[in-house]
């Protein structure tokens, strides 16, 4: 582990719940780590597995967040979010990224403090795993 | 030796017939070159060429892959069991109509891979060959050499599920039984590298990938891969592309093999031919797998099944 070593976390959050919980944390001026990137989506059934890997190959570790199992705005995005992600993790998991470096969890509208832990506990967790080494060399 | 003569001509007799009928406009099979362990795809449209048509167990292309360029037109085809879960894949997907292609099945007892026989005998020498359900007799001019199956077929041959085409207007020889060609198991290697540590993994897909010249012939060949934009591969001077850096030749394959799920069929073309003997097979056979024990999906045996990304519901 480095000790200098500050992560990038992109997050990709969507724009009904947990970017408005992302919001939420900052109208509470709760503090968090300045590691994550957002990126707002309409709809965590938006992220493409291609951001995810333009994401680790431009240098970053991240998280994707999106709203409740059965509070999607669009019904059923997140169910699909979620067959996805379980694939492209052990996909991950499997050619050597590990499979800590990809996330996903839930966060509502209303649960600002909950975002700024768990970015928080996210931070942390990667900077004990270190940097992922696929950019440079 | 008698049963691929045999199996010749009743390709040829159908192609004749469907061609002279107008039933279909081309006829996709295979044909044999300078020997008959050169074996490349075969393309007819007029009835007077049937006799270029042959079958023998040397035909490992997956002709499927060929079908797109004649997307508008009305094609006949020979298909393996293999070739065929391609066939209904695509026919789930939309991108070929049952109607359009009358298909050929060739029930298939294993396939030779041409490294495996070199290391026994000159490709040159050998004059004739036949499967057999426990053993593989190679013919040459004055000799005969007898080998088992695991020493000339290739790997996946040995682990095939689906000898017999699931889909087929007609079927050219008797049905094979899977307890012959089904006697691996197919996820060894891949449950070899899942035991391994996750910094193992990496260092060994990292050695791997390093050989990939991004050619993209893998992708090129994969009957699967038929979007008209592909959004993982990228163009010829994109800077990234000619540096090769792990960046790019990580997510060329990651995205491809996501790509896949639901849809590979584990044909191994794109193992096959890539050029620099990446084992692109356990990539895939992964995907395989974790469709399998994910979802409970097997792609390319139904037409009627939902693909598992496509469906959120557990049942
Ligand atoms: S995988 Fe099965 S159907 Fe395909 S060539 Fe091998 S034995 Fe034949
Ligand atoms: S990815 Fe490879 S094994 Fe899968 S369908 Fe394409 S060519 Fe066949
Ligand atoms: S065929 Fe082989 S070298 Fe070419 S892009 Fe595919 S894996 Fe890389
Ligand atoms: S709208 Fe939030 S996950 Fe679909």
């Amino acid at each position: 582990m480095e000790p200098d070593f500050e992560p990038k976390i992109m997050g990709f959050l969507c724009s009904w719940c947990s970017y408005a919980g992302a919001d939420m944390a900052g109208v509470s001026r709760l503090s968090y780590p300045a590691n994550i990137r957002v990126i707002r989506v309409m709809c965590s059934g938006r992220i493409d597995p291609l951001f995810v890997m333009k994401a680790f190959t431009s240098g970053a570790t991240r998280a994707r967040l999106c709203c409740h199992p059965g509070d999607c705005h669009y019904a059923t995005g997140n169910y699909y979010t979620e067959r996805r992600f379980v694939m492209l993790q052990r996909l991950l998991d499997y050619m050597g990224i590990d499979q800590q470096r990809l996330k996903l969890t839930w966060v509502s509208a209303s649960e600002g403090a909950r975002f700024a832990t768990i970015v928080t506990e996210l931070t942390q967790e990667i900077k004990a795993l270190g940097p992922l080494n696929l950019v440079t060399k | 030796m008698e049963k691929s003569a045999e199996k010749t001509a009743i390709i040829q007799d159908r192609a004749r017939a469907l061609l002279t009928s107008g039933t279909v406009d081309v006829f996709i099979g295979y044909k044999t070159g300078s020997t008959m362990l050169r074996v490349t795809p075969c393309v007819i449209t007029d009835a007077n060429e049937v006799e270029a048509l042959a079958w023998n167990a040397m035909c490992i292309n997956n002709l499927v892959a060929t079908l797109k360029k004649y997307a508008h037109q009305r094609a006949a085809i020979v298909v393996k069991g293999c070739d065929a879960r391609s066939l209904v894949e695509l026919i789930k997907l939309n991108q070929v109509q049952r109607e359009q292609v009358y298909i050929v099945g060739l029930p298939c007892s294993g396939i030779l891979d041409p490294k495996k026989v070199a290391r026994k005998r000159p490709l040159t020498s050998i004059k004739a060959i036949s499967v057999q359900e426990d053993r593989i007799i190679l013919f040459e001019g004055s000799g005969i050499l007898a080998c088992t199956r695991e020493e000339l077929l290739y790997d996946k041959c040995l682990t095939c599920t689906h000898p017999n085409p699931l889909i087929a207007d007609e079927l050219v020889g008797d049905a094979i039984d899977e307890a012959v060609t089904h006697t691996g198991d197919k996820f060894a290697d891949v449950e070899e590298l899942e035991q391994l540590a996750v910094e193992e993994r990496r260092a060994f897909w990292q050695a791997e990938l390093s050989k990939c010249t991004l050619c993209y012939a893998c992708q090129t060949i994969c009957p699967m891969c038929f979007c008209k934009g592909c959004t993982v591969t990228l163009p010829k001077n994109d800077p990234q592309r000619k540096a090769r850096t792990p960046a790019s030749v990580f997510s060329f394959h990651i995205n491809r093999a996501y790509h896949m799920v639901g849809r590979c069929t584990g044909c191994l073309e794109c193992e096959r031919v890539c050029p620099v003997g990446i084992p692109l097979s356990a990539i895939f056979k992964k995907v395989e797998k974790d469709t399998q024990e994910l979802f409970d999906y097997e792609a390319g045996v139904s037409v009627d099944d939902v693909p598992p990304l496509s469906n959120w519901k557990d049942a």
